[in-house]
């Protein structure tokens, strides 16, 4: 692609600036007829709305397209593409160069919201005289509107670079040595983004006055859609982690993690309590403060993330996207607080908590359990810019402070996981209690006899263990229970699925428990035809090879495990870069995986180099757990057998429960 | 009546009272005859009124404001208080110097390490306790990295200087020494391993072991030890052979270790 010299900008970057002014205008135009029309009952202007949705759905996409074909077509007079573009880079890693720095990833997350308020549009377009429907439309253009905003004003995503350059470094190293890095971020965006829809919805409730069970049962499905991609965004990430990083681990706190981490604290907690509400009528004010605080923390993560303010708090002063997403994120808490006291008359609930030891006692624990790990995450992450901002430090908050918070956490929300499916609602009996839990306990008590017999000895992994069986029992149990009586429809519906989504965090929680306490290291410095001993297995160094790329080059060496196949960990420099980034090689295995990092190799033909080992048991487990929580998700998206009615009334005294009908 | 009720009755008045206002101003410019406009007035009126009624009536059938117990409450804020305080206190001891290139939380154990070594260096010449605390840190994370270990067992060594506990003397000597062994047998290429037990072996036992002495000296030269370290060892090597049976080497090495 040529620029077009008389204006110094490429055909891609007018086009591009043309997406953007169309959607911003389109969006704004949209917000403001659709909620005139809303409100003086215009049902001609009414119909034009979907018009809008469309024409911003296309130009977000347009946008998108354009800056994927600069960079695929080496644009280079685009900035963007100068930043992250690279004629060497290969297709694929071209491609993931969309969303690898700011301006790609706020297209990225502009045509992900467009997409879902063209197809929310689309989902609801024969019922936009239903005012709730409108004023969540509404929420959504004007949430659209202000990422158009972004994408053009601040960020200025299509600005020309500098003239005569014809080549460019490529995306960051750590995002060219890994196929994940195409499916991470953009599922991730779909969990991130998917949460304005129910939020859309919970303002449009309180503007309403509709607050009931009316406008939880239009968004369950979208809630359940977005925490599902987030859960599995995440988990994407820490495999990303896992096999390009080097260090062996999945988790490390960062902020960009935690931003993440967070509104999936906050939507795991909504989800649980929203069946509070659809069943009992309570927990108005808190379900609608949880998705207020789901949505603010994606806008606060993006800031976070996007804004500069990790490198240096003094970025505020720079920064150009900073200001704008910390006002955005103001407006919105200000005006959804507002809206609540408002409407604070209505969102009492009619009755109150029977008994602790019921279903909605135990989904209450959740929730606060939950609000207090947010609350943990959210002090640890934004400590170190409060004490800059106030005293001109810089400081960093370590790993163990939220290791030793997030440990007792997590084995408080493992038990609450075992026992709150077993029990019923309103209020439990002992003996109730004896007979529900009694198989779930054994299976705990099972799992704990198998870890010390396996030689675990560290006490909070097994009570994480022990736990973790408590609680697979009980979501075991209910599976039994429910596919006896259902047949195969035991295995779908809110309840079944959330299930099997239950196994899939206990599986995920017990190999993080195992990989955390029980991964042995050591490095070595191997010599060819002398193999090392370490936990059980033999490593021979076979070689130390070079290898080379039009955009790197580097050495791997050739280790055999235990006399059988070789694995290469590699160390490779990108030449443009200067940049050395290691890859690991892993032996991966049902009981435990086999980490090699090539830490020092001199030159091709060596022999020897040295070779750091990991020995990390049960981590497959963690990918298994992912996979199950995605299967469990979609499950609980079908419908189950016995679906309620949305207008039976929720506040009336409810019947004796068979024990599976709901989580 | 729930919420979702009430707030379709409100539409419906909402409606009424905007057909009302309609009717008024199609009256008023001749569109309606008198009697059309008397029975629908009369019909929106009615209409209307009895919407209002059932409003009023589903306020005040909402749920009251219930009173909380003043011992919920009390427990609710010292929870809440424990739990900021905890937090806080916890956060506060978590956090440390953070230098360039680190993020703003957590991190790889590798920056976590490559951190405490920063601190632990920087206050190596002021701070032994704190030096010490940073040294253990890293033990922790790495259990074979010999800086940390090295300097720990030195910090240990300097610290005999500030005791008259014959038994802590030699209870820090001894911890110190076998770390020493430990690193020069697990790392024989980290020099100030080999400088400081060198120093340690001369001046810091009980019996000073002159030959381990000339010998760790020695390896910690062939070991192109920091250049900052470099002359005052070769000073001291070269003290220790022209030594003679009761000479002490030069002390200057040992206070001036980094």
């Amino acid at each position: 692609m040529t620029g077009v010299g008389m204006v110094g900008a490429s055909v891609n970057g007018i086009l591009g600036h043309s997406a953007l002014i169309i959607g911003l205008v389109t969006s704004l135009f949209g917000a403001i007829a659709l909620g005139y029309a809303t409100v003086v009952g215009d049902r001609r202007l009414l119909r034009t709305a979907p018009n809008y949705a469309w024409l911003a759905g296309v130009a977000a996409l347009i946008a998108a397209a354009v800056m994927m074909n600069a960079i695929l077509t080496y644009d280079f007079d685009l900035q963007y593409v100068q930043d992250v573009g690279s004629r060497s880079t290969p297709l694929l890693f071209n491609v993931a160069a969309m969303w690898s720095a700011l301006e790609g990833s706020i297209l990225l997350w502009l045509a992900t919201l467009a997409g879902y308020t063209a197809f929310i549009m689309w989902r609801y377009r024969k019922r936009l005289d239903d005012p709730l429907i409108a004023w969540a439309l509404v929420v959504m253009f004007v949430v659209t509107a202000f990422f158009f905003f972004i994408a053009f004003g601040p960020t200025d995503v299509f600005a020309t670079g500098a003239p005569g350059v014809n080549d460019g470094p490529g995306p960051n190293p750590l995002l060219q040595n890994h196929i994940l890095v195409m499916f991470h971020p953009p599922i991730l965006y779909l969990g991130y983004v998917g949460f304005t829809v129910p939020f859309a919805f919970a303002i449009a409730a309180l503007i309403t006055g509709r607050v009931g069970e009316g406008w939880l049962m239009e968004t369950r499905r979208w809630a359940l859609l977005a925490w599902g991609f987030l859960s599995v965004g995440i988990l994407l990430g820490g495999w990303w982690s896992y096999e390009v990083l080097g260090w062996s681990g999945v988790w490390a706190w960062d902020p960009v993690e935690n931003a993440s981490f967070l509104p999936w604290l906050t939507g795991t907690a909504y989800i649980h309590s929203v069946l509070v509400q659809e069943r009992r009528g309570m927990l108005r004010v808190w379900n609608i403060s949880l998705l207020v605080a789901t949505f603010a923390l994606t806008i606060l993560g993006t800031f976070l993330t996007r804004s500069g303010v990790i490198n240096s708090v003094h970025a505020f002063a720079d920064g150009s996207i900073g200001p704008w997403l910390l006002g955005f994120f103001g407006v919105i808490v200000v005006v959804s607080l507002s809206l609540i006291a408002w409407r604070g008359d209505r969102l009492r609930s009619p009755g109150a908590i029977d008994s602790p030891i019921s279903r909605e006692g135990a989904f209450l624990a959740n929730n606060v359990i939950f609000t207090v790990f947010a609350f943990v995450v959210l002090l640890g992450t934004v400590f170190p810019l409060i004490i800059e901002a106030l005293q001109d430090r810089r400081i960093a908050v370590g790993q163990p402070f939220f290791d030793r918070l997030s440990m007792p956490i997590g084995l408080v929300l493992l038990f609450l996981m075992a026992v709150a499916p077993v029990l019923p609602w309103r209020k439990a009996s002992t003996e109730l209690l004896r007979d529900r839990l009694f198989v779930p306990g054994c299976v705990g008590a099972i799992a704990l006899a198998v870890a010390v017999a396996s030689g675990a000895d560290k006490w909070p992994s097994l009570i994480a263990f022990g736990l973790g069986g408590f609680a697979a029992g009980a979501a075991g149990r209910q599976l039994v229970l429910a596919t006896r009586r259902q047949g195969w429809r035991g295995l779908v519906g809110r309840a079944n699925g959330g299930m099997i989504v239950h196994r899939g965090i206990i599986l995920i929680a017990v190999a993080l428990a195992a990989s955390n306490g029980y991964t042995r290291v050591a490095e070595f410095t191997m010599k060819v035809g002398e193999p090392v001993a370490f936990d059980g297995h033999t490593f021979e160094l076979l070689e130390v090879e070079a290898f080379s790329t039009e955009r790197s080059d580097g050495l791997k060496a050739q280790v055999s495990i235990d006399g059988g196949q070789a694995y290469a960990p590699a160390i490779t420099r990108f030449t443009q870069m200067g940049t050395d980034i290691g890859t690991p090689s892993v032996k991966t295995g049902f009981t435990k995986d086999i980490y090699l990092t090539l830490e020092k190799a001199t030159e091709a033909g060596a022999t020897e180099a040295q070779v750091k080992v990991f020995i990390k048991p049960l981590i497959l487990w963690m990918w298994i757990g992912g996979a199950l929580v995605a299967i469990g998700t979609v499950l609980a998206a079908f419908p189950g057998k016995r679906r309620r009615n949305p207008t039976a009334p929720t506040s009336a005294p409810v019947p004796t429960e068979p024990e599976t009908a709901h989580v | 009546m729930g919420p979702d009720e009430l707030a379709r009755l409100e539409e419906e008045r909402r409606f009424l009272l905007r057909s009302i206002t309609d009717l008024e101003r199609e009256y008023e410019a001749g569109d309606v005859d008198d009697d059309d406009y008397r029975t629908l007035m009369d019909g929106y009126t009615a209409r209307a009124a009895a919407v209002m009624r059932t409003i009023d009536e589903g306020r005040a059938a909402l749920p009251a404001k219930r009173r909380t117990r003043p011992t919920v409450v009390a427990g609710w804020v010292v929870g809440v208080l424990a739990l900021a305080v905890l937090s806080g206190w916890l956060v506060a001891r978590s956090s440390g110097q953070r230098v360039a290139g680190q993020t703003l939380t957590g991190g790889q154990p590798a920056d976590e390490v490559a951190v405490a070594l920063t601190e632990a260096r920087a206050l190596l010449g002021t701070d032994l306790a704190g030096a010490f605390d940073r040294f253990r840190r890293v033990t922790e994370l790495e259990p074979d990295n010999a800086e940390a270990l090295t300097y720990t067992a030195w910090i240990l060594v300097q610290n005999t200087r500030f005791t008259e506990d014959a038994d802590l003397i030699q209870t820090s000597l001894d911890a110190a020494v076998d770390t020493f062994e430990r690193v020069v047998a697990d790392d024989p290429g980290y020099a100030d391993a080999h400088c400081l037990y060198a120093v340690t072996a001369a001046r810091f036992l009980p019996e000073p072991d002159l030959e381990l002495a000339a010998e760790q000296g020695q390896l910690c030269l062939d070991s192109n030890p920091p250049a900052g370290m470099l002359g005052l060892v070769q000073d001291f090597v070269e003290g220790l052979e022209a030594s003679t049976d009761d000479t002490r080497p030069d002390a200057t090495v040992a206070d001036s270790a980094p």
